[in-house]
């Protein structure tokens, strides 16, 4: 972090965070931990932000625990303080079921407004330049909230539309394209009745046989049909 | 009253307790903020919300009017209403109040009320914002964020109405004026008109939305701000082939992030001379040793935007796909090390 044009160095963070949002992965928790405590203030409250994005919704420990001590370690400074408190809402967005994750069924689909809000974001980081967004408008901020959307796995009954509480398995989630025969999908499992909370990599599949699904994928609202004896 | 009061305590509060230094933003900042955040707190649940704003909303104080507008917009992200109540709302605020803040926070809200809908009818509202009268300055943050949410409610659509009316409002500002950094969210919101509509993702023959990007491009080549229209250029690109992953993309983009600064600081001259004129601006780039003594300082001021637009859409490509995304992530730890002359 000592070399690179100030301007591209300010937007990497960010770039980094949009490749992994909502999913803190430990790699990348290491170099955007690492750039904020950067010397330039915009590269450090690009960093911040970008912890913010990759942990949002997620209640991650880890994160929680550098977003603390970076509170602390600038204290003084009013701007990377209100960055460093954006980014704290936004780890426990909604208390945790929440997320910011344009990529919705199975990873495969990529929601537009949901991107376009993220995009916006990090643009306007960068055109207003962080020192006139946080002062003069903070409120642009609030335009990450048409990418926030619940992670959780509701059954409905396809029929009455009322909610069912039926049994599922969640385990994280393994990669079977082009294997033969029926392999698993999930690895690890619990089992959990509904509505359930998927974490990132994480997926879910029916472990009762009185319903079956109407849609392939286990995500958001399902509708299930029950299966005659 | 009562919770007005209220809201200005815990505004209080907040500074004296939590913040041990002073808050960045002023006060009536802190206050729009703090009432707009009530549209966060009761997400996606519009009858209730509306309830519990009514009373900010009939404020007369302007920055607790505009938090309740905004506060509008938020709740009624991604929800289908029939009586479209954030439609009623904003746009009357919007026509009647004379009020820049509130104008704004309207504007704004729209942009999040109905992002990604392409409702007809919000054009009607929003497009006149656009429009630049003769006699006063343009208020470059309303016109910015006029663009943006128009960007934002015809997302991915190519609509050649709003492209051309926000090409036409770039054409008529003069140069300090496209300088200003409201002057990128007017491109960004003409961005996202083409938002994944490369050819990578059109399986029809026609391929409407690769012709009309061409067009975009050729007619804004003319605009005097050099570093306004390659921003323009980068952030298209990313946006056309947005999670696309199309690797040779990719590559293309890191390599001209690599490239060194051929383009010049447009600002330097401009606020030392007066006149701006574009014959002049695009004649700039033959002079070469002018444009090594000031490219530090453009570092500095920040107008080289279409670097970090690039970095950014080396990301926003490469989004969605596992292999794309590790090699992407490597790249850019490379751009952070290398020192670019």
């Amino acid at each position: 972090m000592h070399y690179g044009d100030a301007s591209i160095r300010r937007a990497v963070p960010l770039a980094m965070a949009l490749l992994s949002i909502s999913a803190p992965k430990t790699i990348i928790l290491e170099s955007l931990s690492k750039y904020s405590h950067d010397h330039d203030a915009g590269v450090a409250m690009s960093a911040i932000l970008a912890l913010g994005l990759i942990g949002a919704g997620t209640n991650n420990s880890r994160l929680a625990i550098i977003l603390r001590s970076l509170a602390s370690y600038y204290s003084r400074d009013g701007q990377l303080l209100f960055v460093v408190r954006f980014a704290q809402g936004l780890l426990h967005a909604g208390k945790g079921i929440l997320n910011l994750s344009p990529l919705h069924a199975h990873k495969s689909l990529l929601c537009k407004p949901s991107l376009m809000a993220l995009l916006s974001i990090c643009s306007i980081f960068l055109s207003l330049g962080p020192e006139l967004l946080v002062c003069k408008f903070p409120y642009l901020l609030f335009l990450v909230v048409p990418a926030l959307y619940p992670r959780f796995l509701m059954t409905v009954d396809a029929n009455t539309l009322e909610p069912l509480n039926v049994s599922v398995r969640v385990g994280q989630a393994v990669d079977v394209v082009g294997q033969a025969g029926r392999p698993k999908t999930i690895t690890g499992f619990q089992t959990h009745a509904t509505p359930v909370i998927l974490s990132y990599s994480e997926r879910a599949e029916l472990a009762t046989e009185a319903y079956t699904a109407l849609s392939p994928i286990l995500e958001g609202v399902v509708l299930l049909e029950s299966v005659p004896q | 009253m009562v919770v007005v009061e209220v809201v200005i305590f815990v505004c209080l509060f907040h500074q004296l307790k939590f913040t041990s230094p002073p808050p960045p933003y002023s006060y009536h900042i802190a206050l729009l903020c703090n009432v707009a955040s009530i549209g966060l707190m009761h997400l996606w649940n519009v009858e209730v919300a509306l309830s519990h704003l009514d009373k900010f909303l009939e404020s007369t104080d302007s920055h607790v009017k505009a938090g309740a507008l905004l506060a509008v917009g938020i709740v009624s992200c991604n929800v289908e209403n029939e009586a479209e109540p954030a439609m009623a709302l904003l746009s009357e605020s919007l026509f009647e109040s004379p009020d820049n803040t509130i104008r704004a926070c309207a504007t704004l809200g729209l942009g999040i009320a109905y992002i990604g809908t392409r409702k007809e009818f919000l054009l009607p509202v929003l497009l006149p914002l656009l429009d630049i009268s003769e006699d006063a300055p343009p208020n470059m943050e309303l016109i910015g964020l006029a663009s943006l949410s128009l960007g934002l409610i015809f997302g991915g659509s190519c609509h050649s109405e709003i492209a051309s009316s926000i090409i036409q409002t770039l054409m008529s500002l003069e140069g300090r004026q496209l300088d200003d950094p409201f002057a990128q969210l007017i491109v960004l919101g003409l961005s996202f008109l083409f938002i994944g509509r490369s050819s990578e993702y059109n399986f029809d023959e026609k391929n409407e939305g690769e012709d009309m990007i061409a067009v975009v491009l050729e007619s804004i080549q003319v605009l005097p701000n050099l570093s306004l229209v390659k921003g323009a250029e980068s952030l298209i690109q990313m946006m056309s082939y947005a999670g696309s992953g199309n690797v040779l993309k990719i590559q293309e983009i890191a390599a001209a992030t690599c490239q060194p600064q051929h383009t010049e600081p447009i600002n330097d001259t401009v606020a030392t001379t007066e006149a701006a004129e574009p014959t002049e601006e695009t004649m700039r780039p033959a002079n070469s040793s002018q444009s090594e003594l000031n490219s530090s300082q453009s570092d500095e001021k920040h107008h080289e935007l279409f670097k970090p637009y690039s970095v950014v859409a080396l990301a926003a490509i490469a989004l969605g796909e596992e292999i794309g995304t590790e090699m992407s992530f490597r790249l850019l730890g490379h751009l952070v090390r290398r020192r670019i002359f």
